[in-house]
């Protein structure tokens, strides 16, 4: 049977009304689906390439593991409405599963968004994360020099918007911390490596396409979202995770210097994005994106569930 | 040069120390000069952002302070008591008194959302270890607001 160039999202839970939050933004983008609450196991092998999985976290590891291990070609999102902790420490340990969706009330378009990447292999997210914002500042990086300044603007342009007070700073942490990740931390060990301490910038003729560093910060009426790519492609899903866990297991006893920012800063995004998008082509570049809702009220905001997605593309 | 820029005063008791700026890895902190006292604040009123590398030089500061010091923040920022509740080794394994912090109300009527200076006392009228949120009214229509958080996670390292 040949692929449709659609896959179509089996959603599927022991009590189907968990997706009803779901169906307005589902509609809206036209991807199809089918809710089920029988194990969807044989349809897959029936329609193999056809589908991806969203599977309730709490159906148990037990049933996803072997859905899993029966379709092993088949995406799998997990929807998942427990703490960060919990995220890191069970739902990313699930084998295959490198989607975590939030379980909340209202859901917003943009977290539809990796559904339809995943439904329709070649979309790219930043492109539909784009699709009807404005933007609000972009800025290319070569070295720190302008690391500072960019933090700067983010806090600035995040701040001309409508939200709760402490938007501003959630966003500029998170813009502080990747755009590091990208200069410092992704190129250690190799020969454009830059100590974290150098802020001066690299002459003009002396730099690399690989030592550029993108950054770009649009917004609608649901969400600001933030893109950074770097174009190195080095950072793999299991380095991130592993960096969450041992900066989870670890924060409620000491923070050590023994290892860079990069854990530390991560585990700081990781807790003030709202949606994380880490989109690797190995070997190529590593662009994350990370969207927060904009919201009158800062409880709103920190009692969402997060959504964490990772696609890799390895050459 | 340093991110952040300290200005020193001297009360009757204590050393006060205001923050300006971030707190990166460009922040120097300097040695202190403690003139026999043995109390010390920290005031944070300025500080803007945080960043990792700034939370480990941080981390580093706070250890190297001596042992027989009694230590005070004032005017905690959202995002120090943010850092403080997500990494409890912000007060360097050190016994630190938050004497006061902001916190974030929100007023359903007006639509307003307010960053509030609270005292130790006011989150501990309860009784200690029950740190809670105190009634605080809006500036514009002078009703009770709410408060803007998750009260057993925000209020966690007033003690």
């Amino acid at each position: 049977m040949a692929k449709p160039e659609v896959k179509s999202l089996i959603l599927w839970a022991h009590d189907s009304s968990v997706w009803r939050p779901f169906e307005k933004e589902l509609a809206a983008t036209g991807i199809p689906y089918e809710v089920c609450e029988a194990d969807p196991t044989q349809l897959l092998l029936d329609y193999p390439g056809s589908h991806v999985v969203v599977a309730d976290f709490s159906l148990g590891p037990k049933k996803i593991s072997s859905l899993r291990e029966k379709s092993l070609d088949t995406p799998l999102v997990l929807l998942f409405g427990g703490s960060r902790s919990d995220l890191i420490n069970n739902i990313f340990t699930t084998p295959g599963s490198n989607h975590a969706l939030g379980r909340n009330e209202l859901v917003l378009p943009h977290e539809i968004i990796p559904l339809r990447v995943l439904t329709a292999p070649g979309m790219d997210p930043w492109t539909l994360m784009c699709h009807g914002t404005d933007l609000l500042f972009t800025a290319q990086h070569w070295d720190g020099s302008m690391v500072s300044h960019s933090v700067d603007q983010a806090r600035i342009v995040a701040g001309t918007l409508d939200t709760y007070s402490d938007f501003e700073n959630y966003v500029a942490t998170c813009v502080w911390e990747l755009l590091t990740n990208a200069i410092y931390d992704a190129r250690r060990g190799t020969d454009i490596e830059l100590p974290r301490n150098v802020q001066t910038p690299i002459p003009t003729d002396q730099r690399f396409a690989s030592q550029l560093v993108d950054l770009e910060i649009r917004h609608d009426a649901h969400k600001i979202a933030v893109r950074i790519q770097d174009h190195l492609g080095r950072l793999t899903p299991s380095m991130v995770i592993e960096n969450w866990r041992r900066a989870d297991a670890r924060s409620s006893n000491q923070i050590k210097g023994d290892h860079g920012g990069a854990g530390v800063g991560l585990y700081m995004v990781l807790h003030e994005a709202a949606q994380l998008i880490f989109n690797i082509r190995r070997g190529v570049s590593t662009e994350v994106i990370f969207t927060l809702p904009i919201e009158r009220s800062n409880r709103s905001f920190i009692t969402r569930v997060p959504s964490i997605h990772f696609f890799e593309l390895r050459n | 040069m340093s991110s952040i820029n300290l200005t020193t005063t001297t009360r009757a008791d204590r050393i006060c120390i205001a923050f300006a700026g971030k707190i990166d890895e460009n922040a120097a902190y300097g040695s202190i000069n403690l003139n026999g006292k043995i109390k010390l604040e920290f005031d944070f009123d300025k500080v803007e952002l945080i960043n990792s590398m700034g939370l480990q030089n941080w981390v580093s500061f706070m250890k190297g302070l001596p042992a027989d010091v009694t230590i005070y923040f004032t005017k905690c920022p959202l995002r120090i008591v943010n850092q403080m509740n997500l990494f409890p080794g912000f007060i360097g394994e050190r016994n630190v008194i938050v004497e006061s912090f902001y916190a974030a109300y929100f007023c359903a009527r007006c639509d307003g959302s307010f960053n509030n200076l609270l005292t130790r006392e006011d989150a501990l009228r309860s009784g200690p270890g029950k740190a809670k949120s105190p009634v605080q009214n809006c500036p514009k229509c002078l009703k009770p607001m709410e408060f803007d958080g998750i009260e057993e996670k925000y209020f966690g390292c007033i003690k």
